[in-house]
């Protein structure tokens, strides 16, 4: 085991398993129906999330942030009813949380640049009023895991399990291609569409849908992680076919003003194409907090301002060969019980 | 808060002032931490925020215990378990003799804590004495949550600006910001080698340079070599080769051979090769723990 990468089979299963536990506990779909115009509809609320999505952006808080501000957005809104009115100051208040519970100090603004940058409306008077509503509300119990964060755990789980068959398929380093889902992940947080569905389905649907493109045997893989996290094959069929037809209708569902790069005729159908071309500074910010997830920090990246699209071909081939270098060393470093890769394989 | 009945002051806590009370219903004796909230100021405070998140997680028996959070007008009471005191007030009271069941008994507990708390993810990031409580039965509970958080899949860049001076490990000096558990290791190797002298601390640097000198030559001057990546790490600078010439029976001349041998392998430069919590409570050193303990 490498005690600095923290790669460690067994801990990341205990974190999968403690994770599935809490959201067994505090996890209820959510259905909107509209009753009166004081209460929100689900288009508002996915408006409100992609509100959450673009200030999570601005701060540069890491996706997670972003994942547990929506995820107590909406748990908020199950727990009392919100007019719509108080919307935008729950939204800004769940990301202020989430930002004083998962990021360190230094990344946390002060309230007044919350405030002021956030556009959101409200005195920071009212979002400490807010806070504590909230944090009563929630019985301070605030670290929900999101989809994100089931997405890191299961990534990692393919990534120490199949090193090879992530990288070399897609021609992408490990965070590249972990950023690439997070992309969609954090697109998919903000349709309602997917609320009925638990936030371990949500990931391990959208990692199943890329296995699909990756490999013949994916149903193999898919079964074994199913197996891991306890998600049924109806919910996860049910929970693709919502994903991918999200996916499939908004492939630029970029936040306004922030995308710079204007898509050429790109057929949408070739999703992953469409995808790479789309990369908006926001989504730069998301590749920023993600590439140093798998130590990959020392890899000059190009600047987003240099980037507004396409990053140069020879940067990205000199990226990869260095990431996919790094993590053979890694995958050496952290052999895995046999028993547990086994069990992967034969299932 | 009419259900406690304030008793006296103790301390103060790095958000707010602490007070022993008393229970009204129950006559439970509890540790209140009082933290005010002004409306003008950043809400709760995150060190608070965290401890609350993290503290209704963690239930050991060598972990403070939050009992409950309440909230009234403009303050945040958190109920605590209370403790008689906390371990630097133990080594004041102990008149430089501390017997060696005792420090046995207060480092296995130190260890149960910590591994539990890596166990579920959380790196506590400011061990020392002062936040280690010990209660009048001779339980060693790990307290002070309000540097501590949740760490993920591989490790993130976390903040430098972590763990009380003397018990910083060198990586973090030199202003490593991908640290993962070893971060505690460490400060538990200075608090071993504390209990084991009854108190005086191993590393009491003034200052960070101060702070790797005294580290260094006790140990050695780490190099390339013996620390692979040393170099690169963002405060990197380097230090004069010290000749070492203090043996480990000198550094902690009351522990026996096999606590030495624990102690030496808690407090290496390179922070992979730190022996975990969990592999140190391995150690022969804990081979004749009483088992009421365990």
């Amino acid at each position: 085991m490498d005690r600095l990468s923290g790669l460690d089979a067994r801990r990341v299963m205990h974190t999968l398993s403690s994770n599935l536990e809490k959201e067994l506990k505090l996890w209820k779909p959510i259905v909107f129906k509209q009753s009166s115009e004081k209460e929100m509809s689900g288009l508002q609320r996915d408006k409100f999330a992609a509100w959450i999505r673009s200030l999570a952006a601005e701060f540069k808080f890491l996706p997670e942030t972003c994942g547990l501000a929506i995820r107590l957005m909406d748990r908020v809104q199950q727990l009392f009813k919100v007019q719509a009115k108080y919307m935008q100051c729950v939204a800004v208040t769940c990301l202020y949380i989430a930002a004083k519970t998962l990021e360190e100090d230094e990344n946390i603004p002060p309230t007044p640049d919350l405030v002021r940058r956030s556009h959101c409306g409200c005195s920071f008077a009212e979002i400490t009023r807010m806070e504590m509503v909230i944090l009563n509300k929630l019985n301070w119990d605030v670290r929900q895991p999101s989809a994100v964060d089931f997405l890191h755990t299961i990534h990692v789980v393919l990534v120490m399990h199949y090193p090879h068959l992530l990288s070399s398929q897609s021609g992408m380093s490990p965070s590249e291609q972990l950023s690439t889902l997070m992309r969609k992940m954090l697109r998919c947080l903000c349709t309602h569409t997917l609320l009925q569905f638990r936030p371990s389905t949500i990931a391990l649907a959208l990692i199943s849908l890329e296995l699909e493109v990756l490999t013949p045997g994916w149903l193999r893989l898919v079964l074994a992680l199913q197996r891991m996290t306890n998600v049924g094959s109806e919910q996860l069929m049910q929970c693709r076919e919502s994903i991918g037809l999200f996916l499939g209708q908004q492939p630029m569902m970029g936040y306004t003003g922030q995308n710079r790069h204007s898509s050429s005729s790109a057929p949408q159908s070739k999703k992953r194409k469409v995808e790479h071309n789309a990369t908006s500074v926001e989504d730069e910010n998301i590749y920023e907090g993600i590439k140093r997830l798998y130590n990959e920090d020392c890899f000059v990246l190009p600047s987003p301002a240099s980037s507004a699209g396409v990053v140069g071909g020879a940067e990205r081939c000199a990226l990869r060969t260095s990431c996919s270098l790094e993590m053979h060393q890694d995958t050496e470093e952290n052999t895995l019980p046999a028993g547990l890769g086994q069990t992967l394989l034969v299932n | 808060m009419q259900k406690y009945e304030k008793l006296e002051k103790i301390g103060e806590g790095t958000y707010g002032t602490v007070f022993k009370a008393k229970n009204r219903d129950t006559l439970e004796i509890v540790a209140l931490k009082r933290v005010r909230l002004d409306d003008d100021d950043e809400g709760v405070p995150s060190s608070a925020l965290r401890e609350i998140c993290l503290l209704k997680e963690l239930k050991h028996k060598n972990v403070v215990r939050l009992h409950d959070v309440v909230h009234s007008e403009r303050k945040l009471t958190l109920v605590f378990e209370y403790c008689d005191q906390d371990l630097k007030k133990y080594f004041d009271a102990c008149n430089g003799e501390i017997d060696p069941d005792t420090v046995k008994s207060f480092m296995c507990q130190l260890l149960r804590g910590i591994a539990f708390c890596h166990s579920n993810n959380v790196l506590h990031r400011d061990l020392k004495p002062q936040n280690l409580l010990i209660n009048k039965n001779g339980e060693l509970k790990l307290a002070d949550f309000g540097l501590a958080r949740a760490f993920g899949f591989p490790v993130r860049f976390y903040s430098a600006e972590v763990v009380t001076l003397w018990y910083r490990p060198p990586d973090v000096l030199f202003g490593a910001k991908m640290y993962s558990t070893s971060i505690d290791m460490w400060s538990a190797g200075c608090i071993f080698a504390e209990l084991a002298n009854a108190g005086r601390p191993l590393f009491p640097g003034n200052d960070d340079d101060d702070q790797l000198k005294r580290i260094f030559k006790l140990l050695g001057t780490p190099t390339e070599d013996t620390w692979p990546g040393l170099s690169q790490l963002p405060n990197y600078r380097p230090f004069p080769v010290y000749h070492v010439s203090t043996t480990w029976q000198q550094v902690a001349p009351k522990l026996n051979s096999k606590g030495r041998d624990l102690l030496q392998k808690l407090l290496v430069c390179y922070p992979p090769d730190r022996l975990s919590a969990e592999d140190s409570l391995q150690h022969a050193y804990f081979s004749d723990v009483n088992p009421s303990l365990k």
